[in-house]
């Protein structure tokens, strides 16, 4: 039985070697697939984004997020003092801890 | 620059950035043997072309999530995706009924050894494709891979009393998942 089963195994169709324009074309089809958008690029970890930071051009990069940050805080800023012309902003907040008397 | 010579690792991590070179690189360093594992599963060039080219496909998308560090090397993980790859392929073809097949063409002297090698081949590859995965990646690295024990114990990444394990009981479910399919004689199928 353990030959008839080694000789079962060895005799599943033998491959010839691989001739090497056939890998070439392969490889030229899993580009064209790739182009074609067939393939998702390879995701960006966090990690990666952050080393890219100090890769090339990083004053660029810095100054795009210096300046991505100015706009966001100066919009959540307005939308503050929006909230706060009342002042019940402010009073909501020590109102809600009891421990803290109101008008203290 | 990537070289020809860079260490899979390094060819990955380049990957995953995108460089298309050492993706090149890499797939001209493994694509002959995964041609030829997919041929032997697959039993055609053809499809054994597109299993490859599927499981490279793959590949380009992973990349970032290649760990150097972690339990597999590359040209096992690559082994066993294209060894899947090959066997859901393999198992998608539906055999023409024998009432549908009509006079062979061939009627030159072992004609009726090729049907019967083939129908050998279709069994074993679907056997395979039911037997637990680290024992059907042993199996496949020691006969479709051409490996011997030790060299599959270091593809794998284990020790040799583990892979020659891992080998003996391969073989006893391959056999087992044989005589489910009705081949209770290994004679039947040679």
């Amino acid at each position: 039985m353990e030959e008839e089963f080694e000789a079962l195994m060895r005799r599943l169709p033998p491959v010839a070697e691989i001739a090497p324009d056939r890998v070439e074309r392969l490889i030229d089809g899993v580009f064209l697939r790739i182009d074609r958008g067939e393939a998702a690029r390879p995701a960006h970890s966090w990690r990666d984004f952050l080393r890219s930071l100090t890769g090339p051009l990083p004053p660029i990069r810095f100054a795009a997020l210096a300046l991505a940050a100015i706009i966001l805080g100066a919009a959540f800023g307005q939308e503050i003092d929006s909230t706060d012309t009342t002042g019940t902003t402010t009073a909501s907040l020590f109102t809600a801890n009891e421990f803290l008397p109101i008008g203290s | 620059m990537i070289s020809d010579e860079a260490r899979d690792d390094d060819l990955m991590a380049a990957v995953a950035q995108g460089d298309r070179r050492a993706f090149q690189v890499l797939m001209r360093r493994h694509a002959p043997t995964l041609i030829a594992l997919a041929q032997r599963v697959t039993g055609s060039e053809a499809d054994a072309d597109e299993v490859v080219q599927e499981s490279f496909l793959k590949v380009w998308t992973l990349a970032g999530r290649w760990r150097a560090d972690g339990p597999a090397r590359l040209p096992t993980w690559l082994h066993r995706v294209v060894l899947n790859a090959a066997i859901d392929r393999r198992r998608r073809v539906v055999p023409a009924p024998l009432e549908e097949a009509g006079d062979p063409v061939d009627e030159a002297p072992g004609g009726l050894e090729a049907v019967m090698s083939r129908q050998c081949h279709r069994a074993v590859v679907e056997s395979l494709g039911d037997l637990p995965e680290r024992q059907r990646t042993a199996l496949s690295l020691f006969y479709f891979g051409d490996l011997t024990a030790p060299q599959a114990a270091t593809q794998l990444g284990l020790t040799l009393p583990a892979v020659e394990s891992l080998l003996v009981r391969g073989k006893r479910a391959l056999r087992h998942a044989l005589t489910v399919r009705g081949i209770t004689r290994l004679g039947d199928v040679l």
